[in-house]
């Protein structure tokens, strides 16, 4: 019996499910901080030739994929190949590791959005340090795996619920939840930007988001920053985009939407640096600090620095100004996080339920969030910050971009390339052609290998951010490892998914 | 705002800006399209032959 394929309930409710998997809290809290760091301005034409010459062909590429195979990522690279199906199930074991910590990251999310309604974080920069040390850096070493935080269990808790309430059912309420979750973040950014404009000393936090400093085009590290930030930031390699394009027909247009994912994407991160700048700018005049001493990325941008520099705006709301600002920038971080969270679980679910169609759907989702939910209960913990450290440099940095480089060399020199371009421009709006092929076969391989070589190099010379081997060994190499023979063994598992 | 952040904010809202409109703009032109074909179908079919 073959059971009919899910499909999305408009072109809008996909495109919208596939920005809103792209736009997560990268786009806020790391963009603005590599291109200011990178060159400010002149970080953009790097930034945009790499969305050209990566982002977009790879997404065209897991677009077409799913669409043309109608199946998540191992179901795709089975009926391409049988023995490339590996790939797909490497994929998704990357992705459930990264949503287990990515639903962490929420869970403080939730923790600083409460903290937000009572500024419970403190008044005074030492305050505020303190709260974050108690709350998310703690014991800052890997051995301390103890002492969960319960108020982070709980919002360990939510995330985990919400997630599966919005996926359970399949794509349709997904298609109608991300009409909410895409567009409410960039709305909240719009009124961090237009509250951050008005502030004295913005003026600085945008020159140095903007100005450009064209001398760094001639370093390698800056063009390497914007490769990196393209492809961690457009969800490439996680089997997302090939799992939510199987959800549409064949003969429909994915090389369009995949411009429009990519563009949007840009434009979100584009926007959400005058919103982190102009407050940041305004925070330096108020302290007396140079602005680069300030600025900060990541955790620390969203967790410490961040909370500061909402203490020090000015009143405009009356007493309650921080307490508001606060709460509107934890729920942009939360309205971000969200739909970026449950894409990468979508894919995991639609790989599992592609091979074994006969388990039902609610229960695969509710399986995987419960465990999930316990596996990421260790980052939580006082070393939790360390390990969720870890386990997203190896990871982003070795996982994903491997995955990349496998799938242009499968697609590209295995499976051939031709067949797939030919079933994309069946519907295609925007047709793909030459410059496509040579991205996939040449310029994109090049790129993640060089990556990968750097990286590796960067190892060698010097334990990632000084932390003891075995904990590098445990958190890094052997998640990497049980990734790729969890892949393995989906792969030689018989599945009972009716071969047409 | 010094000038160079003034032609970097043009040229990046241009591109995220005018790359999005341009995009959206062929996905409306396509769909119109595809509607009007569908549209004209039903009469070339009921013909007399």
């Amino acid at each position: 019996m073959s059971e009919i394929r899910e499909r999305w309930a408009s072109r809008p409710a996909f495109v919208m499910a596939a920005i809103g998997s792209a736009v997560g809290l990268g786009n806020l809290w790391r963009f603005p901080y590599i291109a200011a760091t990178h060159g400010g301005g002149a970080f953009l034409i790097p930034y945009f030739v790499a969305v050209l010459t990566t982002g977009i062909p790879l997404m065209i590429l897991e677009y077409g994929l799913g669409q043309a195979m109608q199946g998540s990522a191992p179901s795709a690279f089975r009926r391409l190949r049988r023995r490339l199906e590996w790939i797909g199930w490497f994929a998704l074991a990357i992705s459930s590791v990264i949503c287990i910590y990515y639903a962490a990251v929420m869970a403080w999310c939730w923790r600083y959005l409460g903290a937000a309604v009572t500024c419970e974080w403190g008044a005074t920069t030492d305050e505020v340090g303190a709260f974050f040390d108690r709350t998310i850096a703690r014991a800052g070493t890997p051995a301390a795996v103890s002492n969960i935080n319960l108020w982070l269990v709980l919002g360990l808790a939510l995330t985990w619920a919400a997630i599966y309430w919005i996926i359970y059912k399949g794509v349709h309420r997904v298609g109608r939840i991300v009409m909410i979750t895409v567009p409410l973040p960039v709305v909240l950014i719009l009124v961090l930007l237009v509250n951050g404009l008005r502030l004295d000393g913005a003026t600085q936090g945008i020159n140095y988001y903007l100005n450009p400093t064209w001398a760094k085009l001639r370093e390698p590290a800056t063009w390497l920053a914007a490769y990196g930030q393209v492809f961690f930031s457009l969800t490439l390699g996680f089997g997302v985009l090939t799992a939510y394009a199987s959800y549409l027909p064949r003969r429909k247009d994915v090389s369009n939407n995949a411009f429009i994912t990519s563009f949007g994407n840009a434009l979100v991160s584009f926007m959400a640096g005058f919103a982190v700048f102009s407050v940041l700018g305004y925070f330096a005049l108020q302290t007396n600090a140079p602005i680069n001493e300030v600025a900060d990325a990541g955790i620390g941008l969203a967790f410490k620095v961040y909370p500061q520099a909402i203490n020090s705006l000015p009143p405009v709301l009356g007493s309650y100004t921080h307490h508001i600002f606060g709460m509107i920038f934890f729920i942009t971080l939360l309205s971000l996080g969200i739909d970026s969270a449950f894409s990468l679980v979508e894919a995991v679910v639609a790989g599992v339920h592609d091979k074994w169609p006969h388990v039902r759907r609610p229960a695969i989702t509710g399986l995987f969030c419960v465990g999930a939910f316990l596996l990421g209960l260790v980052f939580l913990t006082d070393a939790g910050l360390v390990w969720l450290d870890i386990v997203d440099h190896w990871s982003l940095e070795y996982g994903l971009v491997f995955v990349g480089l496998i799938e242009c060399i499968a697609i590209g020199w295995i499976a051939g390339i031709r067949p797939l371009g030919d079933a994309i421009n069946e519907g295609a709006e925007i047709r793909v052609g030459l410059w496509w092929r040579v991205c996939i076969k040449l310029i994109t391989p090049a790129l993640l290998i060089t990556m990968l070589v750097l990286n590796l190099i960067k190892e060698i010379g010097k334990p990632y951010s000084g932390y003891p081997v075995w904990a590098l060994i445990v958190g890094g190499w052997f998640v990497i490892f049980a990734a790729a023979t969890i892949g393995f063994i989906l792969t030689r598992t018989t599945g009972t998914e009716v071969v047409e | 705002m010094t000038t160079g952040a003034w032609i970097m904010l043009v040229i990046g809202t241009l591109i995220t800006v005018g790359g999005l409109s341009i995009c959206i703009g062929i996905a409306f032109a396509h769909e119109r399209r595809n509607r009007a074909a569908v549209a004209e179908q039903p009469a070339e079919t009921s013909e007399p032959s």
